[in-house]
């Protein structure tokens, strides 16, 4: 397997800020009854961070979307009983962002306005901790002593503050919608 | 989005980041193990992480003041500099510290370390107590452990991991932390792996080998089968087979379990038959029960390890039996009467 941290870092530039745009698209699928939608965009991370190798996709996005939808036809698959509207759904759908457009790219710069958002967005002390950790590079002891908590709630501080920031970041304020205006409209203007 | 399974994750990405000590990297090799969508929800959250440490980049917080972070305009187009370049290589020791977690998390592969080699014999030292007596022994790492009669133990503090063999007898540990250095203990049938725990473990040819924590948590893993967590005030019989029967025990339980510390055993409706056996443990005039009937008599009480004429009398008064001695040996028969 690829050096992890390598990764990391491509799974952290290339999916996590266009997550939610990610989620709305794979929701408009229909997901058959049962099939949650965590469980898609769960496993479709782990297919990500298995490949041996990512050098040849051009567009995680598109990729990611595909894995998700080879995970939802092999649900359905299992589940046998398929609604007939679900698979022509499916089959229907066309990848149109193979090659994204700027409309749907996040520049570094906007990724880094985002995650300042996020942070600003943060309570205490999860926001003091968080920056300690992640800006000062303290370890979890020397944060504990600074604010006063033991190792271990630091520890299980900074996982619910990760967690929420996760969760700021990949709704990403105006720009997942403006990525998903983008795709639709292009869906729209698709048969020209 | 309170998916159980992305705060899991966010919890061990977090520990990863902290350091993981040996027991909780076996967990956490488990739980990937386990579901393809703990490995997925784990990368996202090590994402996070990756996404996250770009904050070194921004201009949030005067890092040497250390105080509560101030006000800033991040609505303001104007305060984001486009001096990317500059301020990320600044931080750089800061992103080596953060580099770590990743590191620690790459070793995540393979199970092999998951099995340990026993002790060699080299670096091997022998603890073993007299039948009646009680011992304590405090090892070079801080544990301290209570050996009680007849017990044999094999210690080795050298190399990744402390590790102790049970041989044979009844035994409580209090393992002194060390993040770095488990301590598993190995015993006919399990073993049982921990950082910081307090726990009681005995192992006999005629019974169920059996352990019980009283702090702390610990993972038992049974020969050939899959681990399970203990935690305070749990006890785990390890059957055959692999099979582990969990109870939940109250503090009096415990410390009824451990009163042989103090040279002294207690029983809670325990089987006369069981309790002779016990004495006879710790040596002493043995007791003979020459009526079977009255081998099921549940006996409650604490008694002198050192003394089992004592508990015979006790016996035999309070349940109206009749108690003689016949070369050296206590023997108890009657009927039994309402």
């Amino acid at each position: 397997m690829a050096d992890p941290c390598q990764r990391n870092e491509w799974l952290a530039s290339q999916i996590l800020p266009y997550e939610q745009f990610l989620r709305t698209t794979i929701r408009k699928w229909r997901l058959p009854e049962g099939l949650d939608l965590d469980d898609i965009v769960q496993q479709a991370y782990a297919r990500l961070a298995s490949l041996p190798s990512v050098d040849h996709i051009r567009s995680p996005r598109s990729y990611f979307l595909q894995t998700a939808r080879t995970l939802v036809l092999m649900h359905i698959r299992r589940a046998r009983l398929v609604p007939i509207e679900i698979f022509a759904d499916l089959s229907g759908l066309e990848l149109a962002d193979d090659s994204p457009s700027p409309e749907t790219e996040i520049s570094d710069r906007e990724q880094l306005r985002l995650l300042a958002q996020a942070i600003d967005q943060l309570g205490e002390p999860g926001r003091t901790v968080f920056l300690a950790r992640v800006r000062e590079g303290k370890s979890h002891k020397e944060i504990g002593a600074l604010v006063g908590l033991s190792d271990n709630a630091v520890q299980k501080l900074l996982a619910r503050t990760m967690q929420a920031l996760a969760r700021k970041i990949s709704r990403g304020g105006s720009l997942p919608t403006r990525a998903s205006i983008a795709r639709d409209t292009r869906r729209n203007h698709g048969p020209l | 989005m309170a998916n159980p399974i992305t705060t899991a994750a966010f919890n061990w990405a977090t520990m990863v980041d902290r350091g993981l000590a040996e027991a909780e990297r076996a967990e956490l090799e488990a739980w990937l193990a386990q579901d393809e969508r703990h490995v997925g929800a784990y990368h996202q959250a090590r994402a996070t992480f990756a996404f996250a440490s770009r904050a070194q980049a921004l201009p949030l917080v005067s890092a040497a003041s250390g105080s509560a972070p101030t006000e800033h305009g991040a609505d303001d187009e104007e305060e984001w500099p486009d001096t990317r370049q500059s301020a990320w290589s600044r931080p750089m020791q800061r992103r080596a510290a953060l580099a770590l977690g990743c590191v620690a998390a790459a070793g995540l592969a393979g199970f092999a370390w998951l099995r340990n080699p026993a002790p060699t014999p080299a670096d091997v030292r022998v603890l073993r107590t007299a039948v009646g007596e009680v011992r304590n022994v405090l090892l070079e790492d801080g544990t301290a452990i209570v050996l009680d009669t007849a017990t044999e133990l094999r210690v080795s503090l050298e190399g990744n991991t402390r590790n102790i063999v049970l041989i044979a007898g009844k035994a409580i540990f209090d393992v002194a932390f060390d993040p770095a250095r488990s301590l598993v203990l190995h015993a006919l049938g399990f073993t049982a792996r921990t950082s910081r725990s307090s726990f009681a473990v005995e192992s006999f040819s005629q019974t169920l080998p059996q352990l019980v924590v009283r702090a702390g948590v610990l993972e038992l893993t049974p020969t050939a089968a899959t681990s399970v967590a203990l935690g305070p005030n749990q006890r785990a019989i390890v059957a055959p087979g692999g099979y582990v029967t969990l109870e939940r025990m109250s503090d009096a339980d415990i410390d009824r379990e451990l009163f042989w510390r103090q040279g002294k055993i207690a029983f809670a409706e325990t089987s006369l038959d069981r309790a002779v056996r016990d004495f006879a443990r710790y040596g002493g005039p043995t007791i003979e029960l020459r009526d079977p009937q009255i081998r099921g008599i549940q006996v409650t009480g604490v008694f002198s390890a050192r003394d089992p004429e004592g508990f015979a009398r006790a016996v035999a008064r309070a349940f109206d039996l009749s108690l003689g001695i016949e070369h050296g040996k206590f023997i108890m028969s009657g009927k039994l009467k309402k």
